[in-house]
């Protein structure tokens, strides 16, 4: 009975409320998969350097790992060549290697609307004009520039990102010295930024907005030989500050590592240093998820299958941080876990569990897609901290596990994020319905 | 008769100092034409694959590089460029023996005896290409030069050992 009220409500609200969903770029716990998108990520490719890793991880990254997780778009945040041909002394530029790294590419139908590409310093040494990298990448060729910015419209948002070139625009050779500029001289530069500036000013509208390069802001982030930013740090920090930029990854030292960066800050970014396709051991990869504003990261293994990331909710930890930019979530009768899975066979089961109690629980398929969505009753759940596994079982067996906040004195709903469940919230989920909810939702009307 | 040997050998020494001045300024603009060379060859012809309109130019700039040396023998940067043009042609032993040049011209500049290091070492040459490494790490007081060259030793040895 209460229920049948309740859809009745429903439609008649529906019928009076404007649809208008306001933009927001808070990360919220939406009721289903209709907010969620997910791209690939890469770095260091270091195509040409010794043996064959490099140019068989690429290949699997666009063809087998590009059918099998669907990204929106894959980025590569440089070091694209080694600019060795084999040696290890970095003196290229070789267009042998170049031609290696666009014949993979074009071979796998990667084209510029999907695939973006910016230079590292390996691409930048001896080569002020970034000749081969504009003759012979992606991204590069298809604009005819060395920064990038695309936009990924949704019904739910729009969500700008940009590649922007770190490495150093003297063409100096690598360097041994440090009164040589060690390693090389990265940074950006009056017109770099300007660029980053500009597409900021033009895309007010974004949700959020994503910035990758290849350097981390600053020198020794994960040796003491790891070259930073030597130039346009500060001008770069104050623009992710001023605009509320709430990530920025890079590539360069070979290593994985979620961590938040705050000096000079007066908001956390989220700071992502991607490990190296084509030369680090593992965390290969990464794919990173949007779900409801909220950001997941999910490294991973090159030919290794299957993948569980789960997106929401989202996990209070990045790496040994707590994760300012996580959302608690209340105690509903069914609070939602979704989680994508990526396999090269058929996923047999996929459960979820809490605080590691193995007591699974069944979690369905959404449509043919990669998306598993589970419910967890969490009425009597104490508040504070849980841990939420996820398993998955087709080619192997893989898990991801998240840690939750619980907040009894929340609840699910507020679709148009305008902070009430009111007759808009719900007629955004009448279009975006799922049955399982409806007793939270109605629960949650009016409040 | 001594006024007279001065101003003899004053005007020699002028002719000497003119024609001196005059080899370095052809040195001078032999290296900046070799340099158009390359730069057309390298950063605009190899990467359009325009590979033997580039052939052509590497030819052109490794002669004025050449000449560059010949008029001014003693001026290092010609050798570096020559070593250069001779190195992306894929022709290490010849940018090596220039590099070798150069690095005697300039001994204090390490940063040589690295392009001798990687030109050997492309040439295949990695016992050669070991022995400049040593000499250069034996040489090095900075703590991170040394462990740099200490890991580029370590890897030369590994290729050394595979050949």
């Amino acid at each position: 009975m209460r229920k049948k009220i309740f859809h009745l409500l429903l439609m008649f609200v529906c019928l009076v409320a404007p649809a208008h969903v306001a933009a927001s770029s808070t990360p919220y716990y939406h009721w289903s998969d209709s907010r969620l998108f997910w791209f690939m990520v890469i770095s260091d490719t270091h195509i040409g350097t010794f043996g064959s890793q490099d140019t068989n991880y690429l290949q699997w990254a666009v063809t087998e790992a590009k059918q099998i997780i669907d990204p929106l778009f894959i980025v590569n945040t440089g070091d694209l060549t080694d600019s060795t041909n084999g040696g290890i002394i970095p003196n290229g530029p070789y267009q042998d290697e170049w031609d290696e790294y666009l014949n993979i590419l074009e071979d796998a139908g990667i084209d510029a609307s999907f695939y973006y590409d910016i230079p590292g310093n390996h691409d930048a040494y001896n080569d002020a004009y970034f000749a081969y990298y504009l003759a012979n990448s992606i991204q590069g060729r298809a604009k005819g520039r060395c920064q990038h910015s695309w936009i990924r419209q949704f019904d739910f948002g729009n969500y700008l990102f940009m590649a922007v070139n770190t490495a150093g625009n003297d063409g100096a050779p690598f360097s041994i010295w440090p009164w040589k500029n060690f390693g090389d001289n990265a940074g950006l530069d009056e017109e770099e930024l300007s660029f980053i500036e500009s597409e900021l000013v033009t895309h007010p509208d974004a949700d959020l907005a994503f910035v990758f390069g290849h350097h981390p802001f600053e020198a020794g982030y994960s040796s003491i030989f790891d070259t930073g930013l030597t130039y346009g740090r500060q001008a770069l920090l104050n623009l992710m500050d001023e605009y509320h930029i709430p990530m920025y990854g890079f590539g360069h030292t070979h290593e994985y590592r979620e961590n938040f960066y705050s000096q000079d800050l007066t908001h956390d970014v989220m700071y992502l240093n991607f490990a190296s396709l084509g030369k680090s051991d593992n965390n290969h990869y990464t794919v990173m998820a949007i779900d409801g504003n909220g950001i997941s990261v999910k490294p991973a293994n090159a030919e290794t299958w299957p993948l569980v990331m789960i997106t929401a909710p989202t996990d209070q930890k990045l790496g040994d941080d707590p994760n300012p930019l996580a959302y608690a979530i209340g105690t509903g009768r069914a609070n939602p876990i979704r989680a994508l899975i990526f396999d090269n066979a058929p996923v047999i089961n996929v459960q979820f569990c809490i605080d590691k109690n193995e007591e699974w629980h069944n979690m369905r398929r959404i449509g043919s897609g990669p998306v598993w969505q589970g419910f967890w009753n969490a009425q009597g759940i104490t508040a504070g901290f849980h841990t939420i596994t996820v398993r998955a079982i087709g080619s192997d067996t893989s898990f991801d596990e998240i840690t939750t906040l619980i907040n009894p004195s929340l609840f699910i709903g507020d679709g148009d994020r305008d902070s009430d469940v009111d007759g808009s919230d719900l007629c955004t989920f009448s279009q975006d319905y799922v049955k399982e909810i409806v007793p939270d939702i109605a629960a949650s009307y009016g409040r | 008769m001594r006024n007279h040997v001065s101003v003899t050998l004053f005007a020699f020494f002028c002719i000497l100092g003119l024609s001196n001045t005059s080899m370095a300024q052809s040195a001078l603009l032999f290296d900046s034409n070799g340099m158009k060379h390359f730069h057309r060859a390298y950063y605009e012809l190899v990467p359009q694959h325009e590979t033997e309109n580039a052939a052509i130019e590497f030819q052109l700039a490794e002669q004025a590089f050449s000449r560059a040396i010949q008029e001014r023998p003693l001026w290092i940067e010609p050798y570096l460029h020559l070593g250069r043009c001779l190195f992306v042609q894929k022709k290490y032993t010849a940018a090596a023996n220039i590099f070798q040049k150069a690095a005697m011209l300039a001994p204090e500049r390490k940063e040589i005896q690295l392009q001798v290091a990687s030109s050997m070492e492309m040439a295949g040459d990695y016992q050669s290409a070991l022995k400049v490494l040593k000499a250069l790490r034996n040489q090095e007081k900075n703590a991170k030069a040394t462990t740099v060259l200490d890991e580029l030793i370590s890897k030369m040895e590994r290729r050394a050992g595979r050949k």
